[in-house]
């Protein structure tokens, strides 16, 4: 199978790195290792593109930002902090459903259920 | 490493967003390329073709721009708008820009002065005294844009005497030579505006006397608080705008 990557990721990548960041706080590298970690090496994302994801994430108040602390004792330039909000919690639900609703009447067509 | 904040900030740099905002994803992208990089280098061992791996995986810049574009809502948008004309620019001295700012905002009052003048000759008909009125105007406009221009140019050299950025050297003593520029700038600007309205220099000097030389001793304070809280957000980002991307 080809990795998925570019345009079929477009549109999924908000509801997916909210998934991420239900397993916990991460910063933008762990978001991406995650979701290739989930997705067993078949995502092919370009890296950069996660960023203005996060932002339309973050103006939509489903996800919140903050520096990491220096006390980290990390070296390198400076890393933000995601977390998903209780708004964000509700529109990864309402995203799951959506999917599973997509799924279901996608692959009724397609005679491949999901 | 010069080579990823390059490959960042081709992607920020077109961006219409404030400059704080593309401060922000400056950090972020050259944090997250700096990982990138690491993660090749400990895979490849070779520097040139870790960051060649590191351009690839982070995508190509124009498509990010136009990413990184349609994450910015209206409010930035507007923001770049007012910093493009009441902002420093990229490449611009302290002080073309003070001299820039200076002009701009004398202009400003101009408008403002003639719009006002016209609409009290017009509700209340001819001034009574034109002199003062006169007096007043000059204060208020040629002054004014001396301080922003003399003031503003203190500031940046306060700022980079406190903080020491690439092209400056640190010196608190010159930082507070500065400061001390700065608060008899501040006494001789306020004195020349109540002199000029008044037209006589020693009643000038009794209603200035002291309030303002206490407002002359507090103002470089401020100013240096103001300049220790925002200088490195200012001096990160002209050391961006500094980068040869082309």
């Amino acid at each position: 199978m080809e990795p998925i990557g570019g345009d079929t990721l477009r549109g999924h990548l908000e509801t997916m790195a909210l998934a991420t960041l239900e397993r916990g706080e991460a910063h933008g590298f762990e978001i991406l290792r995650r979701l290739e970690e989930a997705g067993c090496g078949a995502l092919r994302l370009k890296e950069g593109s996660l960023y203005p994801a996060l932002y339309r994430l973050e103006k939509a108040g489903l996800i919140r930002s903050a520096w990491e602390a220096n006390a980290s004792g990390r070296r390198g330039p400076r890393r933000r902090i995601y977390s998903i909000t209780k708004k964000g919690t509700r529109r990864l639900a309402e995203g799951r459903q959506e999917w599973q609703h997509f799924v279901r009447i996608v692959g009724g067509i397609l005679e491949a259920p999901g | 490493m010069k080579e990823l904040m390059i490959l960042v900030e081709r992607a920020v740099r077109p961006v219409r967003a404030s400059g704080r905002r593309k401060n922000r994803m400056r950090d972020e992208l050259f944090a997250h390329a700096n990982e990138i990089y690491e993660q090749e280098m400990a895979r490849l061992g070779d520097a040139q073709a870790a960051i060649q791996t590191t351009a690839l995986r982070f995508g190509e810049s124009a498509d990010l721009t136009r990413d990184l574009q349609a994450s910015v809502g209206f409010q930035e948008r507007i923001a770049f708008r007012m910093e493009y004309y009441f902002g420093w620019r990229a490449g611009e001295s302290a002080a073309r820009y003070t001299f820039r700012l200076s002009a701009l905002l004398l202009l400003l009052n101009l408008i403002c002065v003639v719009l006002t003048v016209a609409c009290i000759v017009l509700i209340n008909g001819p001034i009574d005294n034109l002199p003062l009125a006169l007096r007043a105007t000059v204060a208020m406009i040629v002054i004014t844009g001396l301080d922003v221009f003399l003031l503003g140019l203190l500031y940046f050299k306060t700022r980079d005497a406190m903080l020491g950025p690439p092209w400056a050297t640190k010196s608190w003593l010159r930082a507070a030579r500065y400061g001390l520029l700065f608060a008899i700038s501040v006494y001789a600007s306020g004195l020349m505006s109540v002199a000029t309205i008044v037209w006589d220099t020693p009643f000038a000097f009794e209603l200035i006397n002291p309030s303002l030389v206490v407002v002359a001793l507090l103002l470089p304070l401020l100013f240096g608080a103001a300049a220790w809280v925002q200088g490195p957000e200012e001096i990160r980002r002209a050391e961006w705008a500094r980068l040869e991307i082309e």
